[in-house]
């Protein structure tokens, strides 16, 4: 049995699904331990110990902190004082932009949470190679700086940082050193093939530690005392789940998960294996498609079905350089490979991941033997013994990034939030397997 | 409505930066809206800032007038990995007027638009 729940605006709900039935939905209004607690109790029943996975759906919270100003109510986080923190936002790129157009974040909401953005000279290619060196001694006086600031989250972003991380890492070392306990957000971390989007992410994911860290405590509470032998995991916001351990140092991740699980349950409800799905919305119409076959059950909330249903998932974006259709061949292999291992970190059963999407294109205007190599996997949750707390493992350490090569663009196996995040890029959601875009009504 | 319906479109600014958008959309033998958002912040900054740019018909143009149309061509993917820092346009266009990079505006010299 699995279970979905969603922190939303108007209160917490959640559904109990098993095979393709929704044996029992509950609703309450309000937020907090005490709430998702009754609300958990409510949908299980006698259920409680058959149910194998809870799926939580907190971007909605986590988005409401970002509308809220940082010394306002805190609606979004419900029980608490957890707001969104302002965040230094650190650019490192070969040249500074001369407009201050250029040099902020081109999405409102981002903006907004940015107090202040600094540029490092810096910086690679697509494939790795360095564009300018990083100024190590202007890395101290910002580090130092910084520190005397009294800042709280630092988000950095490098241009060419999934092919070569090394100017975000020694930004990022040389600052924690400053201030030790600083939360810092690196952009490889999210992957993205496109400088603002990781910005977005990164500053998304460190303005939002407080509100994720107070929302997941609630979560993990209750869930730990209505089920505490199921697997607790987060809704993402590419339509797969990630441990909820794991949700705690990458909350961005979470942005978007309520759309794109929404798409999610419109397939099942559908019956459909591949599918394009538009739903009506109160603020337009939600477009997307869906690529993972899911059976049919009765009609209840989409959104809280398809966060139910979220399966483990990963995926591979990267550029790289091949000189022939054989070494293209093992390029492919090899992330084949590596999407697969991630699956499983992110708690797959071993066996049951499978890739649902493959593409390999030339990037045009670029040098011959330029290929972008996009896949995603998904697979089967794993039993709860396998891992009884949920917590899972990092991608990182589970899917041996050392099997790549230092020429090419590296993969991220988390959502692209920033395509997402906010009112201003957030009127689309992720694309791919679920995912889609919304729709602005006409007229 | 028809063609001749509408009012001859005299100037540029940054209130008709969606419709320019919508526009090229329709009329673009191919379309992606990757990185939309910033180009579209960067125009209406700048527009915004320097207030609208007349439009003038070639036709009405002094016969040993100086134009240029620039343009970009490059990989999408590797100019969302490297956005502009503002430093390249005015280079062609400072050459072509014999200027500084930083200094003339060829485009604000052009004579007002005339009523077609």
């Amino acid at each position: 049995m699995l279970v979905g729940v969603r922190w939303g605006p108007d209160g917490c709900s959640a559904v109990l699904l098993s095979d393709s039935r929704v044996l029992a939905a509950a609703r309450a209004p309000g937020h907090g331990r005490t709430v998702l607690t009754r609300v958990l109790a409510d949908v299980y029943g006698a259920h409680a110990a058959a149910v194998r996975h809870v799926t939580f759906v907190i971007g909605p919270a986590l988005l409401a902190a970002v509308r809220e100003p940082a010394d306002g109510p805190g609606q979004g986080a419900g029980e608490g004082a957890a707001r969104a923190v302002p965040v230094v936002a650190v650019r490192i790129a070969p040249w500074p932009a001369r407009h201050p157009a250029l040099a902020r974040h081109p999405s409102a909401p981002i903006a907004g949470l940015v107090a202040r953005s600094v540029t490092l000279p810096g910086g690679h290619d697509l494939l790795g190679r360095e564009l300018a060196t990083l100024d190590e001694a202007r890395v101290g006086e910002l580090a130092d700086e910084l520190a005397a600031s009294g800042v709280r989250a630092v988000a950095v972003a490098a241009c060419g940082s999934l092919a070569a991380p090394a100017h975000e890492r020694t930004f990022g070392e040389r600052l924690l050193a400053a201030v030790p306990g600083l939360r810092i957000s690196l952009s490889h971390e999210f992957g993205g093939q496109d400088l603002a989007g990781r910005e977005a992410s990164a500053v998304l994911n460190a303005a939002l530690a407080d509100v994720a860290e107070e929302v997941l405590g609630a979560c993990e509470a209750a869930a730990g005392r209505v089920v505490p032998r199921a697997q607790h995991g987060v809704a993402r916001g590419d339509g797969g789940r990630t441990p909820l351990a794991r949700a705690r140092t990458l909350p961005v991740v979470a942005v978007g998960a309520a759309e794109a699980a929404a798409l999610l349950g419109a397939a099942r409800l559908a019956g459909l294996e591949r599918c394009r799905v538009l739903l009506p919305g109160p603020d337009g119409a939600l477009l997307g498609e869906v690529r993972s076959g899911v059976p049919l059950v009765p009609p209840a909330d989409l959104a809280l079905i398809g966060t139910a249903l979220c399966p483990p998932m990963a995926w591979v974006d990267e550029v790289v350089q091949v000189k022939d259709a054989r070494e293209l061949a093992a390029v492919r292999r090899d992330a084949e490979q590596r999407t697969i291992a991630m699956v499983t970190a992110q708690g797959a059963a071993p066996g049951s991941a499978r890739l649902v999407e493959t593409t390999v294109v030339a990037l045009p205007f670029s040098p011959a033997g330029t290929i972008r190599v996009h896949l995603r996997a998904v697979g089967e949750a794993a039993a709860p013994d396998a891992a009884p707390d949920g917590s899972g493992v990092g991608d990182e350490r589970a899917a041996g990034r050392s099997g790549v090569g230092g020429q090419r663009a590296r993969e991220a196996g988390e959502a692209p939030a920033a395509r997402r995040a906010g009112e201003g890029r957030g009127a689309r959601a992720a694309k791919g397997a679920p995912g889609g875009r919304r729709l602005r009504r006409s007229g | 409505m028809t063609a001749r319906e509408v009012e001859p479109v005299r100037a540029i600014g940054a209130d008709d930066v969606p419709t320019l958008w919508a526009g090229a959309q329709f009329y673009a033998p191919a379309f992606g809206d990757d990185g939309a958002e910033g180009l579209l912040e960067w125009v209406t900054a700048l527009l915004a800032e320097h207030d609208t740019v007349p439009l003038v018909r070639a036709d009405a143009l002094p016969p040993d007038a100086r134009c240029a149309a620039l343009g970009l061509v490059g990989s999408g993917t590797a100019l969302a990995e490297l956005p502009p820092a503002g430093t390249s346009s005015p280079r062609p266009s400072a050459a072509l007027s014999g200027g500084s990079a930083s200094g003339s505006r060829p485009s604000s010299r052009s004579p007002p638009p005339s009523t077609p």
